[in-house]
C-alpha cells in the first residue's frame, strides 16, 4: 500500500510539472477576440458557377444547332443592389468535340465588361466579345455586343421583352448569339429528391413536388449554329462542355503575364454534385474531359446505388459496382442501342448525334430515350428533359434490365419555354417577384 | 425504525440528480428583450423584459441607470395597433436587477409593466419591436398571457446546436377579453433569474481579480464545496462504490480509503487531460480523447465487476477474504471512480494556464478533486450503513447472501452501460 | 463450479449487450455514407442557392438536421454556415455552434474533408494558430487538391511568423482555384511585402469574384479601402468603402474600415459617428480605443474616459472565456500609457503565441515604450523585416531610433509614416510631425 501512495504520488507530481512546462496557447475560446487578418474562406463563387448545360437540334430550325451554359445559381431576381452579372474578371467557355478525343476542336470564349455607370442604379448591361479557336487559330467573331439588362422592373426595365430581343445578334460566320439573364429553366424539388410516397404506392413519380428552382434567374450565353460546323461526316456526334476560368495570382509576381486556371466545368448534369466525392471536387473542376480515365471509379461504382440499396431494398437489389452502363452513357456515348458512341477515350461532355431530328413538340417525352424519345437526354439535352428523374432511373439500372419509376415529382419548369432562339423563357422582374409567388411581368 | 428506509431512496436520488446550470448562453455584449402582449379584463397590457448582458450592462451603470426612463424608451419603441388603430402604451411598474454574470461582472435585468388601450371584443392586434433594432441579441415577442416563451421569458436560452437566437420583431394575432389577472412582476429572488446561472461556481473562482489569502482561503473552501456538490452529479461512480462497498463487509475505514484514492486519480486525471490537451494539441485532438476515456473507463469497471464477482463467487462460503486481492479491487474501485476528469476541473485548469495562475489553479483543482472524495465516500458510508441496518432484519437474510453477487454484477451492468455510451 | 458458470454466463451476457446494442458501433463506410446522400444531394444543389443569404441557408439546414441527424453533408454545411454568420455577425455563439457540428461531422467520419478543415477556421478565428495548422495540415492529407487547406495552412503561417511557408500555401491555393478566399490571401502577402499596388490589384480581382456573396463582397471592397487609405489614397478609399457600406449597410468591419477613412481625411465627427455604430454592433477592444481616441480628440474627455474604462471589462470578459487578447491590450495600454510595465508582459505573452511582424511591433513598442529603447529596436526593425509599408510600424521605429539618439534615422522613419498617410493615427501623428521639425 505504501509503494502505492509513492507512486501515485509520483504521478501526481509528473502530471503537474507536465502541465506547467506545456503552457502553450491558450485554452477553449469563445470569441473572435482581435485584429489579425480574417479574410473569407468559405464563400461561394456564384458568377463563375457552371449550372446547366444543354444541347439540341433547334426544333424550329432543324439545319441548326443550339448550345446553351448557365451560369451563377439561385439568381434572386429581387437581389439589389447586389444585382448579378457575368463576371469581367472570368472567362467563360463552350467547347466541342468533333472526333471523340476528349479534346476540344472547336472553343468559344467570352469576356464580359461593365458598361460605364454605376452598377447601383440598375444598369446591368454589359458589353461582350466572343472569340472562336479552330485548328489552334483563335478568332474574334464578335466584340461590343451588348447584354440586355436584368429584369429589374417596370420602371427600370419597362416592356422587357423587346429589351430582351434586342440581345439576340447574328455574327458573320452564321452564329446566332445571346447572353444575359434568363429564368432558370432547371426544375427539382431538391428538398425531396427521391419520390417516396410514389414508389410506397408502386405508381411512380406522380407529380406532387414542388420546384424549389421557381422563380429564379440564371446568366444564359446560347449558340445558334450551323449543323456543318459541328458535324464530323461520319458518326454525326459532336460532345460538348462548358467552363469557366479565372485568373491566376502569386504572391511575388504582381505583373505576370495572366495565366488562367479553370475554376468550374460541366457537361453531363449533376456529376459533380451526385458522382464526384468532397475531396475530388476541385480538382474535377480543374480537368479537362481528355483526362476523366481517371475518375471512371466513381461512375462505375455510383454512391447513388448504394443510397437506392438503403431508401428502396425492397426494389433491390441494385449494382453497386462495375456499372458499365454508366460509364457508357457518360463517358463514352452508347453504342447499343446506337446513339452517341464517340469512340473509346472517356470524357464527360454532353453527346449530340446531330443526324436525329427533332421531336414534334406534342410527342416530346421529358424522361428523353428512356421514355422511347431519341431526341431527348442523353442524346443532348433538351430544356424540357427531366435530368433527375432519367439520372434517378437510370443510376437504378433502367439500362440493364432494373426498371423503376423513380422520380422528384417535379416534371416541368414552372415557366414554358420560349419556341424560337434562345429558347430559355425570359426572367422573373425582381420588381414583383418574391421567391414564393412569383408573377410574370407582361412587359 | 423507519429511518434506514429512508436513506436508501436519498442514495438513489444523488444518484440521479442532474449537475448544475451551465454557462452563459449568449455574447456578453448583447441586448436581449422579450415582450409579451396580452389582454387582462378589457385591457391591453405589455410586459416587456429587457435583458442587458455584460457590456451593455457596464456601459449603462456607467451613464446611471434611470429604470423610468428606460422604460419610457421601451413603450415609444413598441409600436402596438388594436384593430388597426396605433395603441398608446404607459409604463405603469417597473422592476430592476443586476443578476451576476461571467468574470464578476453584472448583467442587467429590467421587467416593464405597460398598460395600453381597452380591448371589448375579439381585436385583430399587430406588435413591432424597434428597440435596439441594431443590436445583437434575442429578440422575442409572444401574444397572449399563456402562450409559451421559447427563452422563458429572457431567463433560460435554449442551447441546442440546431436553434438560431430568436430575431422575432414583428407579429400579430387576435386577442380578446379574458378573466386573467393583471400581469405581475417577477420579484425577489426570481428577478436575479437563477437559473440562468453565468458560469458554475467553480468555475468563477480562477477568474477573480484580487487574490488575497483570505481571498484563496475561501476560494479553496468554495471549490471543496463544489465538489462535494458536483459528486451528486450523474457519474463519479457513485452506483459502483456503492455497490462494492454494499456487497462486501464494507468498512468506514473501506470507505475513507476509497475516498482518497478517488481523489488522487481524479486530480491526477484532470493534470493529464490538461498536459495532453495543451502539448499534444497539435497531434491530437482533444475533444476526440472523450470517448476513448470513457470507453477506457467503462471496460476497466467491466472488469473490476468480473473480477469481484470471480472473487465474491468463489470465496462464497468462506469467511477470510484475501485481503490483498480485496486491496487491488478496492483500488480498482476507488481509480474508476476517479477516472473520468470532470469537464469543469479541465475548464478550471486551462483558464489558470491562460491567467497564469497555474500554482492556484492547482490548488483550486485538488480540494474539488477533494470535495468531490469526501461526498463520494459520504455515500459510500451511507450505503455501508444501510447495509448494515439491513442485515439486522431476519428476513432479509437470503437476500443479504446474495449481495456480493448481486451486487458485483450491478458493477458489471454499470460498467457495460458506461461502455456502450462510450461508443456510441 | 456454479461460480464459474455464473462468471462465464455474466462474461457472455454482458458481451451479448455489447453487441446487442451494437447499432451503436459505426456502420461501413459504404453505408454510411450513402445515409444521408439524398439530403446530400439536395444539399449541394442547395448550396448554390444560399448564395448571400446565409440565414435562409441556416435555417434550412437545422430543419434537415432534425429530420435527420446523422446527415454528415448537412452538419459540415452548418457547420461552415454557423460560422459564416459570426462573420456577419460577430456573434461568438455562432462559433459554439460551428464547434458542436462540426465535432458531430467528425464522429460520422474522422475523415470529413469539410469538417477538418472547418475546424482549423475556427481555431483561427480563436487564436489557437498551432491547433488551426495541425487541422489544416491533417486536411490536406485528406484532400492536398482542395484549394481551401491551404488558406487555413496559410492564415496559421502568417500568425506564426513563417511567411516564407505561408505564401508558398497562398500561392498553391490560388493555383489550384482563384476566387475570393485566395485571391483575398494573396493580395495579403502582397501587402505584407511592401507591394501595395500589387495588392490593390489582387484584392479588386477579389472583389470581383466576391459578387452575389453579400458578405465577401462587402468585406473586399473595405479591405482594399484600408490598402487605399494607407497608401495616400484617402479619397479613393472612401469611394471603396462607401460601395461596401451600400451592398452592406450595417457591416461591422465596413463601419469601422469608413471611421478610419473619414478620420484620414480630417472628419472627426463623421468618424466618430461611424464608429459609435461599429462599437454597437461589436465592442472589440480595438474598435472601443479608437473611439475612445476619437471622443478625446474632439474634446469630449469624459466620453473617451468611459470608452477606455471598457477595455479592462471586455479583457476580464475574454479571460473569462479562456481567449488571451493580449497583443490588442497591450497595444492599448502602451498607446495609453496605462501601467507599461504591466503592458509589457502582454506583450511578451502576445508575442509567444504569435510571433508574427504584428507581434514583434507590438512587442517592440511596449518595450520603447518602457524606455527600453536598445531592446526595442531590433524588434521594431523585424515588424518591418517583410517590407511593409505600414505606416505605424515606421512610425514605431522612428520613435525607437529617435529614443536610442538616432535623430537622423528617426525623421526618416517619421517622414515615412506621414507620406504614406498623414493622419495615420490620431495619438501619434502630431508626434511624428513634431519630431520632424527636431
Amino acid at each position: 500500500m505504501r509503494k502505492l501512495a509513492l507512486g501515485l504520488l509520483v504521478a501526481a507530481v509528473a502530471a503537474v510539472l507536465g502541465v506547467v512546462v506545456a503552457t502553450r496557447d491558450g485554452g477553449p475560446g469563445t470569441a473572435n477576440a482581435s485584429s489579425h487578418r480574417e479574410a473569407p474562406l468559405i464563400a461561394q463563387d456564384p458568377t463563375a458557377d457552371n449550372t446547366d448545360l444543354y444541347a439540341f437540334v433547334s426544333p424550329d430550325k432543324p439545319s441548326t444547332a443550339t448550345i446553351i451554359s448557365n451560369w451563377i445559381p439561385g439568381e434572386d431576381p429581387a437581389a439589389g443592389p447586389n444585382y448579378f452579372t457575368f463576371s469581367p474578371t472570368a472567362r467563360y467557355d463552350i467547347y466541342a468535340d468533333t472526333n471523340g478525343d476528349g479534346r476540344p476542336d472547336i472553343t468559344w470564349q467570352f469576356r464580359f465588361k461593365d458598361l460605364p455607370s454605376q452598377l447601383f442604379l440598375g444598369n446591368t448591361q454589359q458589353s461582350y466579345t466572343a472569340t472562336k479557336i479552330e485548328h489552334g487559330k483563335a478568332s474574334v467573331i464578335g466584340s461590343g455586343l451588348l447584354t440586355p439588362p436584368d429584369n429589374i422592373g417596370p420602371r427600370s426595365t419597362p416592356n422587357y421583352s423587346a429589351l430582351a430581343a434586342k440581345g439576340i445578334h447574328t455574327l458573320q460566320d452564321g452564329t446566332t448569339i445571346f447572353a444575359g439573364q434568363r429564368d432558370d429553366p432547371f426544375f427539382a424539388d431538391v428538398g425531396a429528391i427521391f419520390d417516396l410516397v410514389a414508389i410506397r404506392h408502386g405508381t411512380g413519380a406522380t407529380g406532387g413536388g414542388k420546384d424549389f428552382l421557381a422563380g429564379y434567374g440564371v446568366h444564359s450565353i446560347a449558340l445558334q449554329v450551323p449543323k456543318s460546323m459541328l458535324d464530323n461526316g461520319t458518326n454525326h456526334v459532336v460532345g460538348v462542355w462548358t467552363a469557366t476560368d479565372r485568373q491566376r495570382v502569386t504572391v511575388h509576381n504582381g505583373k505576370a503575364r495572366t495565366q488562367w486556371v479553370q475554376v468550374s466545368r460541366l457537361g453531363n448534369p449533376l456529376i459533380n454534385e451526385v458522382i464526384i466525392p468532397t475531396t475530388k471536387k476541385d480538382y474535377w473542376n480543374s480537368q479537362s474531359p481528355a483526362h476523366d480515365k481517371q475518375f471512371a471509379q466513381y461512375y462505375s461504382s455510383p454512391i447513388l446505388a448504394a443510397v437506392l440499396q438503403k431508401l428502396y431494398p425492397q426494389f433491390g437489389p441494385y449494382k453497386q459496382t462495375g456499372r458499365t452502363d454508366l460509364t457508357s452513357v457518360l463517358l463514352t456515348g452508347l453504342a447499343t442501342p446506337k446513339l452517341n458512341y464517340t469512340g473509346a477515350t472517356l470524357a464527360d461532355e454532353l453527346r449530340l448525334n446531330l443526324s436525329i431530328p427533332p421531336t414534334p413538340a406534342a410527342k416530346e417525352n421529358r424522361l428523353g430515350v428512356i421514355g422511347g424519345d431519341l431526341a431527348g437526354y442523353p442524346n443532348g439535352r433538351r430544356l424540357i428533359d427531366d435530368v433527375v428523374d432519367i439520372d434517378e432511373r437510370v443510376v437504378a439500372g433502367e439500362l440493364i434490365g432494373h426498371k423503376l419509376p423513380l422520380g422528384d415529382g417535379v416534371d416541368a419548369n414552372d415557366v414554358p419555354n420560349l419556341a424560337s432562339f434562345p429558347y430559355v423563357a425570359a426572367p422573373f422582374s425582381g420588381f414583383e417577384n418574391t421567391k414564393s409567388q412569383a408573377t410574370k411581368t407582361t412587359g | 425504525m423507519r429511518r434506514p428506509l429512508l436513506l436508501l431512496p436519498a442514495v438513489l436520488a444523488a444518484l440521479v440528480l442532474p449537475a448544475a446550470a451551465g454557462a452563459h448562453p449568449l455574447g456578453n455584449f448583447t441586448i436581449n428583450h422579450f415582450a409579451r402582449v396580452e389582454v387582462a379584463g378589457h385591457r391591453l397590457y405589455v410586459r416587456y423584459v429587457l435583458d442587458l448582458a455584460e457590456i451593455p450592462t457596464y456601459q449603462a451603470r456607467q451613464q446611471g441607470v434611470d429604470p423610468g426612463s428606460y422604460a419610457r424608451r421601451i413603450a415609444s419603441g413598441l409600436h402596438v395597433t388594436v384593430a388597426g388603430r396605433p395603441a398608446a402604451l404607459v409604463p405603469v411598474r417597473h422592476a430592476l436587477a443586476f443578476p451576476p454574470g461571467v468574470a464578476g461582472l453584472h448583467t442587467m435585468r429590467l421587467e416593464v409593466i405597460l398598460r395600453g388601450p381597452a380591448v371589448r371584443s375579439d381585436e385583430r392586434v399587430t406588435v413591432h419591436d424597434d428597440n435596439y433594432a441594431g443590436r445583437l441579441g434575442w429578440k422575442e415577442i409572444v401574444l397572449g398571457a399563456t402562450a409559451p416563451s421559447a427563452s422563458d421569458e429572457l431567463r433560460a436560452y435554449p442551447k441546442s446546436l440546431l436553434s438560431s437566437p430568436l430575431d422575432v420583431t414583428s407579429a400579430a394575432a387576435t386577442l380578446a377579453p379574458t378573466g386573467a389577472a393583471v400581469p405581475q412582476l417577477t420579484s425577489g429572488a426570481a428577478l436575479e433569474a437563477p437559473d440562468r446561472v453565468a458560469d458554475s461556481g467553480f468555475t468563477r473562482l480562477i477568474g477573480r481579480r484580487h487574490l488575497s489569502a483570505l481571498v484563496i482561503l475561501a476560494s479553496l473552501a468554495a471549490a471543496l464545496f463544489w465538489g462535494a456538490a458536483h459528486a451528486l452529479s450523474p457519474g463519479h461512480g457513485k452506483t459502483i462504490v456503492a455497490a462494492y462497498l454494499v456487497g462486501k463487509r464494507g468498512s468506514a475505514k473501506d470507505a475513507a480509503a476509497l475516498g482518497a484514492i478517488v481523489t488522487a486519480t481524479h486530480t491526477i486525471g484532470v493534470f493529464a487531460l490538461g498536459l495532453v490537451t495543451l502539448g499534444l494539441s497539435q497531434w491530437i485532438v482533444p475533444d476526440r480523447l472523450y470517448p476513448w476515456i470513457n470507453l477506457t473507463a467503462g471496460l476497466m469497471v467491466v472488469g473490476i465487476g468480473i473480477g469481484v464477482l470471480r472473487s465474491r463467487s468463489r470465496h462464497r462460503h468462506h469467511h477470510d477474504h484475501d485481503h490483498h486481492h480485496e486491496h487491488r479491487s478496492l483500488l480498482a474501485v476507488g481509480v474508476s471512480g476517479g477516472l473520468l476528469p470532470c469537464p469543469s476541473a479541465l475548464v478550471v485548469l486551462l483558464a489558470a494556464i491562460s491567467l497564469h495562475r497555474v500554482g492556484y489553479g492547482l490548488l483550486l483543482i485538488v480540494a474539488f478533486s477533494l470535495g468531490l472524495a469526501l461526498s463520494i465516500t459520504g455515500l459510500g458510508l451511507v450505503a455501508v450503513t444501510a447495509k448494515r441496518v439491513f442485515a439486522r432484519r431476519s428476513f432479509e437474510g437470503a437476500l443479504l447472501r446474495a449481495l456480493p453477487v448481486a451486487s458485483a454484477l450491478v458493477i458489471i451492468v454499470a460498467g457495460v452501460a458506461m461502455t456502450v455510451r462510450a461508443v456510441h | 463450479m456454479t461460480g464459474r458458470l455464473i462468471l462465464a454466463g455474466t462474461a457472455a451476457a454482458a458481451a451479448a449487450a455489447v453487441l446487442a446494442l451494437g447499432g451503436v458501433w459505426r456502420s461501413s463506410p459504404a453505408a454510411g455514407a450513402g445515409d444521408g446522400l439524398p439530403a446530400a444531394v439536395a444539399a449541394e444543389l442547395q448550396k448554390g442557392f444560399a448564395a448571400g443569404d446565409t440565414v435562409a441557408e441556416i435555417t434550412g439546414l437545422q430543419a434537415e438536421l432534425r429530420a435527420d441527424p446523422h446527415n454528415a453533408k448537412a452538419l459540415d454545411t452548418l457547420g461552415l454556415a454557423y460560422q459564416q454568420r459570426a462573420r456577419e455577425t460577430a456573434d461568438p455563439t455562432y462559433y459554439t455552434k460551428a464547434d458542436g457540428i462540426l465535432h458531430e461531422a467528425l464522429q460520422l467520419d474522422p475523415h470529413d474533408l469539410i469538417a477538418t478543415a472547418g475546424l482549423g477556421q475556427l481555431a483561427l478565428s480563436r487564436h489557437q494558430f498551432r491547433h488551426a495548422l495541425a487541422l489544416g495540415l491533417r486536411a490536406k492529407r485528406i484532400s492536398p487538391t482542395t484549394a481551401g487547406v491551404y488558406g487555413v495552412i496559410g492564415d496559421a503561417e502568417v500568425e506564426l511568423g513563417r511567411y516564407r511557408q505561408a505564401f508558398a500555401a497562398f500561392d498553391r491555393m490560388n493555383a489550384i482555384k482563384p476566387d475570393v478566399a485566395s485571391y483575398a490571401r494573396v493580395s495579403y502577402a502582397r501587402e505584407l511585402l511592401g507591394h501595395t499596388r500589387a495588392a490593390e490589384r489582387a484584392m479588386a480581382l477579389a472583389a470581383s469574384a466576391a459578387v452575389g456573396e453579400r458578405e465577401a463582397s462587402a468585406w473586399t471592397r473595405a479591405q482594399l479601402g484600408l490598402l487605399l487609405l494607407n497608401s495616400g489614397h484617402a479619397h479613393a478609399a472612401r469611394t471603396q468603402l462607401e460601395d461596401a457600406l451600400q451592398l452592406d449597410p450595417d457591416y461591422y468591419f465596413a463601419l469601422d474600415g469608413m471611421a478610419q477613412v473619414t478620420a484620414g481625411l480630417g472628419h472627426l465627427r463623421t468618424a466618430r459617428a461611424y464608429e459609435q455604430r461599429a462599437v454597437a454592433k461589436v465592442p472589440l477592444p480595438q474598435y472601443v480605443g479608437y473611439l475612445g481616441d476619437l471622443d478625446a480628440a474632439l474634446g469630449d474627455r469624459a466620453a473617451a474616459q468611459r470608452e477606455y474604462a471598457l477595455i479592462p471589462v471586455i479583457q476580464r470578459l475574454l479571460a473569462a472565456h479562456g481567449v488571451r487578447n493580449d497583443l490588442d491590450i497591450a497595444l492599448f495600454e502602451v498607446d495609453h500609457g496605462i501601467d507599461l510595465p504591466h503592458a509589457l508582459v502582454l506583450a511578451r505573452r502576445g508575442h509567444a503565441e504569435r510571433p508574427s511582424v504584428t507581434g514583434d511591433d507590438v512587442l517592440g513598442w511596449a518595450l520603447a515604450r518602457n524606455g527600453r529603447c536598445a531592446e526595442a529596436l531590433p524588434w521594431a526593425r523585424r515588424a518591418l523585416r517583410l517590407g511593409t509599408r505600414d505606416p505605424l510600424k515606421l512610425f514605431h521605429l522612428g520613435y525607437a531610433e529617435s529614443c536610442v539618439g538616432n535623430r537622423k534615422a528617426a525623421r526618416a522613419f517619421y517622414g515615412g509614416a506621414l507620406a504614406l498617410n498623414p493622419r495615420f493615427s490620431i495619438l501619434w501623428a502630431p508626434v511624428a510631425r513634431k519630431g520632424l521639425l527636431r
